[in-house]
């Protein structure tokens, strides 16, 4: 018995459909954490994939890295991203085989390979986790590599402003302060309103000997040693907030049968925050710079919207042909497979789901003493939150860090690591 | 003569399976340590063992441990990574540490142990330990230089253009200080480097 050309090219069709989609462990690691709020289930699920996860690999240590750090595993979490970092190394080149695939097919036939934001975010939580596990050297190595990335993807990522914080301040903590001033130089000039690290800039500024500083107004006549070290000790605040959007199809269809499709961004938090630092009724100022993922995700989005575009009227095209082709030898076979092509016209909605909507990243000087701080999120619905830090002590000089997630009902406070007897 | 077009279809078959095994077995073997090795311009052993021996060679032979028969006690402060990789540096200063203990030049306080001793010392002077077979306390020999460094790198990438294959340059130097602790002079000071090229293809399979 033999069957028509048109029925194999379907069966074959359907059978890649099915192969292209997302990995279902992936998703009920994700439901695991952004609907229940359990990290640590949703790594025992990943944790049973092993090292799988086919052409969706990054994501899936990206995905992995992350809730290994929400459940406080940072040397974990580290290990993840770093194979995640390692993987974006080796992924670097066109691979012609999963690139004829996408023409035929769609974009889940190639490996996924981050959009330049994931790719940034990456590096971000590396220096994150560096630095709740005292290796502040590990952290500047990072700090490095994020920086190669903003500057491969300048347009990209320019509204990435806690990233760009984070790296100045990994310089600093290694006393690179000609390197921080440059950074938050850099900082300042991408900032809407540059005045919450102008008394960072000048601060760098002046330990690097450097004359011709910003004027921050205020500061005017004043002596400021809040970031004065051997004055003043620090708190040091990595906020996550809400869940960042993810990319779902958009869709054009034409006659007679014929899909254009493409990602976009849906948010899935509101943005507008306001982080406040209480003790007791008193607030105490910080230094807050904080990234809005969404719009950094939809400029990373935009920024290869072109070649998105360009290679999908060309699989639009390629289809056509096999189509026509296969309508030529039988006609309900040709529409069978029109059918199926624009079944499986599915645009690459892969994306990094369990990060937050907002990250802000909060420094206060504190004089040196014992604190009993809450941290009070409040919404643009007016709706807030009150975080109870843990007690902690500040000595001169010394900094003390946490991490805070704080998305639907799920919140967590993590603190650094304590500092292991070290044997260098 | 006809050849039956079956035939060929098989004989092209076995022999593209053949070497496709062929191919894809996996194979193992032995490497000299001597042998350099790169596959790309990052840091690897091989740029451990040139900038090792270099860096050994001028400590051995140049004052103040090249000069005399003394054998001055040094510690090691390691060296500070401040390249863009992951690199342990505490595997250079352990190699130029053996290297200058088998050479006799110098003597080595072992900073990582000190930990480990002062349990060791709190054990024997306070534990079951017979009394004659007790280390005596404060004769621990106190370290007259100190061995520092950092660990740097420069990194060049081609600029965008068409074209098949993406270069990358890479410069690593390595400066090493021996500074005396009772004076603060750094009496000896040198420094190895290292540049790199390496090129990637852009298409592959």
């Amino acid at each position: 018995m033999t069957f028509p050309r048109g029925f194999k090219t379907v069966t074959i069709l359907l059978m890649l459909l099915i192969f292209g989609c997302t990995n279902s462990r992936l998703k009920e690691a994700r439901n695991a954490f952004l609907e229940n709020g359990d990290p640590e289930t949703a790594v025992e699920i990943l944790e049973k994939e092993g090292d799988g996860a086919g052409l969706s690999k990054l994501l899936f240590h990206m995905e992995k890295g992350l809730l290994l750090h929400q459940a406080g595993r940072f040397d974990e979490s580290i290990t993840e991203l770093r194979n995640a970092s390692a993987l974006m190394q080796v992924q670097d080149y066109l691979s012609i085989s999963q690139q004829t695939a996408s023409i035929v097919i769609n974009d889940w036939m190639t490996e996924y390979k981050g959009e330049y934001c994931e790719r940034l975010w990456v590096h971000t939580y590396l220096m994150i986790n560096y630095l709740l596990v005292h290796h502040y050297e590990d952290a500047l190595v990072e700090a490095k590599q994020a920086l190669s990335v903003f500057n491969a993807y300048p347009e990209a990522l320019t509204q990435a402003y806690f990233s760009m914080a984070l790296i100045g301040f990994c310089h600093e903590v290694m006393n690179e302060f000609n390197d921080a001033y440059i950074i938050y130089r850099r900082l300042a000039e991408m900032l809407p309103d540059s005045s919450p690290i102008c008394r960072l800039q000048q601060k760098m500024g002046s330990l690097s000997g450097i004359d011709d500083l910003p004027d921050c107004d205020v500061l005017k006549g004043k002596k400021d040693n809040s970031f004065d070290r051997w004055e003043k000790g620090e708190l040091i605040l990595f906020v996550g907030l809400g869940f960042a959007p993810v990319k779902v199809p958009g869709n054009i269809i034409l006659p007679p049968g014929i899909r254009f499709s493409f990602p976009r961004y849906e948010r899935r938090s509101s943005a507008g925050w306001e982080i406040t630092i209480d003790r007791g009724r008193h607030s105490i100022p910080a230094i807050a710079v904080s990234t809005d993922v969404q719009q950094v995700a939809e400029s990373s989005l935009a920024d290869r919207a072109k070649r998105i575009y360009i290679k999908e009227a060309a699989r639009v095209a390629a289809k056509e042909v096999i189509i026509r082709e296969v309508r030529k030898e039988d006609e309900v076979a040709g529409w069978m497979t029109r059918m199926a092509m624009m079944a499986v016209e599915e645009p690459d909605t892969r994306s990094w789901h369990t990060l937050p909507a907002i990250n802000s990243f909060l420094r206060i000087p504190l004089a040196p003493d014992t604190y009993h701080l809450t941290v009070n999120i409040e919404g643009r619905d007016r709706r807030s939150d009150d975080i109870v830090l843990p007690v902690f002590t500040v000595k001169k000089g010394e900094r003390r860090f946490f991490a805070i997630r704080a998305s639907g009902t799920y919140v967590s406070v993590q603190g650094q690591q304590e500092m292991r007897r070290t044997t260098e | 003569m006809k050849i039956k077009t079956g035939w060929n279809y098989t004989i092209i078959t076995i022999l593209f399976s053949v070497f496709l095994l062929a191919a894809c077995t996996a194979t193992t073997r032995q490497v000299d340590p001597e042998e350099p090795l790169t596959y790309d311009a990052t840091y690897t052993f091989s740029d451990k063992k040139k900038i090792v021996n270099d860096l050994v060679q001028s400590l051995t032979t140049n004052p103040p441990l090249g000069d005399g028969t003394d054998r001055p006690v040094v510690i090691v402060y390691g060296v500070a990574n401040r390249t863009s990789e992951h690199i342990d540096t505490s595997g250079i200063t352990d190699e130029i540490r053996k290297e200058i203990i088998l050479s006799g030049k110098a003597r080595f306080v072992n900073k990582t142990q000190r930990e480990n001793i002062a349990l060791e010392t709190d054990y024997q002077l306070n534990g079951p330990v017979a009394p004659e077979t007790q280390i005596a306390l404060a004769r621990q020999v106190g370290a007259k230089y100190m061995l520092t460094g950092t660990l740097r790198s420069i990194e060049k990438e081609a600029p965008k253009q068409v074209r098949l294959k993406k270069k990358s340059y890479i410069y690593y130097s390595l400066n090493l200080e021996l500074t005396s602790i009772e004076t603060s002079l750094i009496e000896w000071a040198d420094s190895v480097e290292l540049v790199r090229e390496a090129s990637k293809p852009i298409i592959g399979w």
